[in-house]
């Protein structure tokens, strides 16, 4: 029983082992009568957005507030959002387990959780805020490996495997911890749960040396696994021409206001979770105030990511930017704007950097902060980015109807649903590492000094609209007078009897008075008399004026096929009679002459789309191997961690 | 545009280049029609696609302003299309020629059928495409509204299907295709389609038809020719001797429509007289209790 025991850190006593871990299996054994309550909440809560969005499915989504000029809203702010706090698990577990930090161990599997539950979460919002959720199925036929939409999806499945998977692999030990200590005990469906789940884990040298090479590849894969999502899902804004959007410094901002909110939604959790479950003395202040500083330091980050943001768009000022501007800071966004500029960077920042509000209260409340701030920023990207006009009309509105509202509270009530579940299913400690690895909480050695007052200033400039003037040119058409008794004109004109399609031809007319004088500076029209849809005209190939000779030379091409006469036309003045000369020419040929342009080729982004069959858009072509192989070699180290699981469960003789 | 039905329908059974054929089997290359083409003899081996393109003259542009009207391009097309309330394929912008605003022009905007389009780019399923004769289509019957190229679009010209849209009994006759786009259908998206069915057919499309100015030009990259139903233009001289242009030029999307600069010179509009009739959606009113919403 005690195989689980081999390792431990400094400073465990049997006596601190039996409270972390009666604490830890606690929930697992007993549910109370508040437990039931908020279930049943949350379940209200969901049951009430169920009932917004199946209006919405009855109707269509003009029950929403959303409408052409503004087609995005709450649904894809959430959706960011959401993606965004997944990103607590990786930074948490991952990057702090790679550097061997040890304060986090009594955290990471919340943090883990947060993960696996937001991405459920998130990924659902894009649905919703489909117009055909039933044809999601075409996304399996006929989707394009072009499409920033499907890179989401591929990437949010691949990071959803990769961090369940990364939950589920610390889990294996206090699974059979749970099924060893509470074995007799718990019902018959824990029972069952925990021997399923621990697959035959008992500690043994080559289950603890599988468990590590399992979690090891884990860890490191799933670190750019994180960074490509959040990139990816910035690209369904960045890869568009409007002009907010239109920047590359958003995948790194998204990657970074994702870990900022990550680490902020853990905070809170963990707050939570600490009270109710009665943690306090696991996670301590040392967890806090190493999280509160890495939460400032995000502050710093988010700072330099809108300067950089609002700057450089700033200086320029391009076509479009003044609106955006004065919209954010000055129009009916502002208030929003500057909350999540003082409130959601600025204020959480110097929570964190004052001494006297580094408190555990201080950085919940930092937190919660950057965390209503995050979600105001999702939503400004969203829906300002949408309102800055693309023609000239005036700019739509977009007020939320209680349905976004309802659906979004259905799904916070689902993700705090799921946590709840899991917290009853399993350890929310990984006890295993906290023995070994980290031992018990140093005493909280820091005594918080008086409190001080943090003002913080805010100022709001305000930037001159620009009007954009479209320019103009006009054009004054000449009118020609005419006169009887006109002297004659006599006109002649070359022209190749058989020429080829698209050929450039020269042509030569002339134009000679009754006596055989040549007429210069005569405007002579080179034309063919052509049928097109419903009309047919004389269409002006080419014109030229006379020279001295009376000699007008042009060079023209027809693109239309078959037999046609040039005309070759002088339309007279004062002086001069009106003449026409007319010359057969024979076009022969039928290639195609026209050249698409297709803007700059890159292989993935602007390839034109398959539109033979499913499997043709399934097999990815040229431009989807790339993303293919990176795929290939991602779920070949899943695959490669499931054989490690396996490896665990076959290797079951208890030393 | 009484006779629309009867047109569509005769067009419909013409099935030229269905859309249920585009998507089912791939491109169906689209030959010169030799009954339209006045070349008969030449047609007849011609293999040459169709590169459709427009040229929108503002010179001739008022806002129909002279004949106190709503845009008829406007007007003809949301006839013609049983287009639904509030959607407007052409669109008819007033825009500012000053600084103060004083001077506007007047620029009817369809879809600007992109060679390097962006929605075509972003759709995830491949339901908005490019045709070989170039013009960019969606099939609502794929679509699966996420509005991804509702936000690619840089000229605001792709429109939602937010409820459910109202149509007349007679256009759930039609068969559907991505050239007509009708009967409508809910949570999808819709935009101008190019008329490429009717110009096929040797037609203009219902916004050159209705313009009674006779500034729009629908026309053929490939035989380098465009008409306004009046007269026939050698396209690139066209757009060279009256300096053509595009919309947003700099994105690189080579739209597909041209524009000749002016505000309405040409038919005599003053430019300081601003404001135009508003777009309204006739065969909307005939249907009670339609549903309709604001863009």
């Amino acid at each position: 029983m005690d195989a689980l025991s081999s390792h431990e850190a400094p400073g465990v006593t049997p006596q601190w082992r039996e409270r972390l871990e009666r604490r830890a299996l606690a929930p697992l054994a007993s549910t109370g009568r508040r437990y039931w309550l908020w279930i049943g909440f949350l379940l209200l809560t969901i049951s009430w957005g169920l009932y917004a969005w199946s209006t919405q499915l009855e109707n269509g989504l003009i029950v929403t507030g959303l409408r052409d000029r503004i087609s995005w809203g709450v649904y894809i702010a959430s959706f960011v959002f959401f993606i965004g706090i997944s990103h607590a698990g990786t930074l948490l577990s991952a990057i702090l387990r790679a550097t061997k930090a040890r304060w986090q161990l009594s955290i990471t599997r919340m943090a883990e959780l947060i993960t696996v539950v937001a991405l459920c979460v998130g990924a659902l919002f894009p649905f919703i805020d489909m117009g055909h959720p039933e044809r999601f199925m075409n996304l399996v036929f006929f989707g394009r490996w072009q499409s920033p939409l499907i890179w989401d999806i591929l990437a949010i499945t691949t990071y959803l495997t990769g961090s369940s998977l990364y939950l589920l692999l610390p889990l294996i030990p206090d699974f059979a911890l749970a099924r060893d200590r509470l074995g007799a005990t718990a019902s018959r469906f824990h029972r069952t749960l925990f021997t399923l789940a621990a697959v035959g884990y008992h500690g043994t040298p080559a289950q603890r040396k599988a468990l590590e090479r399992a979690m090891t590849v884990m860890m490191i894969i799933i670190i750019p696994v994180a960074v490509s999502v959040h990139t990816v899902v910035s690209w369904i804004f960045a890869m568009t021409l409007r002009v907010p959007m239109n920047t590359t410094v958003f995948g790194p901002f998204f990657v970074a206001g994702a870990i900022y909110s990550g680490i902020a939604a853990i905070v809170l959790l963990m707050a939570v979770l600490r009270k109710v479950l009665h943690l306090e003395e696991f996670i301590t202040i040392t967890q806090f105030r190493c999280l509160g500083y890495l939460l400032g330091a995000f502050t710093l980050i988010m700072a330099y990511f809108n300067l950089q943001e609002y700057a450089v768009h700033g200086y320029k000022l391009e076509a479009g930017m003044p609106f955006h501007f004065a919209q954010l800071m000055t129009g009916p966004f502002w208030p929003l704007f500057w909350f999540y500029i003082l409130g959601g960077i600025v204020l959480p920042g110097l929570l964190i950097l004052n001494p006297g509000t580094r408190t555990i209260r201080g950085i919940v409340a930092a937190s919660a902060l950057a965390l209503l701030g995050m979600w105001g920023e999702r939503y400004l990207i969203v829906v300002t980015g949408f309102r800055v006009p693309l023609m000239p009309y005036a700019p739509s509105d977009y007020t939320p109807t209680w349905v976004e509202w309802s659906i979004l509270a259905g799904a916070l009530g689902l993700f705090a649903l799921i946590i709840s579940i899991f917290a009853k299913l399993f350890p929310v400690i990984s006890v295993w590492e906290v023995t070994e690895h980290r031992g018990p909480e140093p005493v909280a050695e820091y005594q918080a000094p008086a409190r001080r007052r943090v003002g913080a200033a805010a100022g709001a400039g305000l930037l001159t609209l620009l009007m954009v003037g479209g320019t103009a040119a006009g054009f004054i058409l000449g009118s020609q007078a005419s006169a009887d008794g006109r002297t004659a004109t006599q006109i002649t004109v070359a022209v190749p009897g058989q020429v080829a399609l698209g050929q450039t031809i020269e042509a030569q007319a002339r134009l000679l008075d009754g006596t055989g004088t040549p007429i210069a500076k005569a405007i002579i029209q080179f034309t063919v008399p052509l049928a097109f849809l419903e009309s047919s005209s004389d269409v002006v190939l080419a014109q030229a004026t006379t020279d001295k000779s009376g000699i007008a030379d042009v060079r023209f091409d027809i693109r239309t096929s078959g037999a046609l006469e040039v005309h070759a036309v002088y339309a007279g003045d004062d002086r001069y009679a009106p003449g026409t000369a007319v010359a057969p020419v024979t076009v022969n040929g039928d290639q195609q002459l026209y050249v698409q342009h297709a803007g700059v080729p890159v292989p993935g982004l602007n390839e034109a789309p398959s539109q033979v069959s499913a499997a043709d858009s399934l097999w990815p072509g040229l431009s989807g191997w790339p993303i293919a192989l990176v795929l290939i070699v991602v779920w070949s180290l899943f695959a490669f961690v499931a054989v490690l699981v396996a490896r665990i469960a076959r290797v079951q003789e208890v030393p | 545009m009484r006779g629309s039905i009867s047109r569509r329908g005769f067009l419909a059974r013409l099935g030229v280049g269905a859309g249920a054929a585009v998507v089912a089997t791939g491109f169906v290359p689209i030959h010169f029609d030799a009954a339209a083409s006045p070349q008969a003899t030449a047609a007849a081996t011609n293999k040459r696609l169709r590169r459709w393109s427009m040229v929108i003259d503002l010179r001739r542009c008022d806002g129909c302003q002279a004949n106190g009207t709503p845009p008829q391009c406007t007007e003809a097309c949301i006839q013609g299309h049983f287009v639904p309330e509030p959607m407007e394929w052409i669109q008819v912008y007033e825009a500012p020629l000053d600084a103060g605003g004083k001077a506007t022009q007047f620029i009817p905007a369809p879809c600007q059928q992109c060679q390097n389009p962006p929605c075509v780019n972003v759709c995830p399923v491949a339901a908005t495409y490019s045709t070989p004769e170039g013009v960019v289509l969606i099939d609502q019957q794929r679509c699966i509204g996420c509005r991804l190229c509702m936000e690619a679009c840089p000229y605001d010209r792709r429109f939602f299907n937010w409820g459910n849209p109202p149509q007349p009994p007679e256009a759930m006759f039609m068969d559907y295709s991505p050239e007509h786009q009708t009967p409508a259908i809910r949570g999808t998206v819709m935009k101008c389609d190019f008329c490429p069915d009717m110009a096929r057919a040797g037609r203009l499309p219902y916004c050159c038809q209705g313009c009674p100015n006779n500034a729009i030009y629908y026309g053929d990259l490939e035989e380098d020719v465009a008409t306004n139903g009046v007269e026939v233009v050698k396209l690139s001289k066209f757009l060279a001797d009256h300096t053509g242009y595009r919309l947003k030029e700099e994105l690189g999307t080579e739209p597909r429509v041209h524009y000749i600069p002016g505000h309405g010179e040409l038919i005599g509009r003053d430019p300081t007289k601003t404001g135009r009739k508003p777009t309204t959606w006739p065969w909307v009113k005939l249907i009670q209790g339609a549903l309709t919403w604001t863009r």
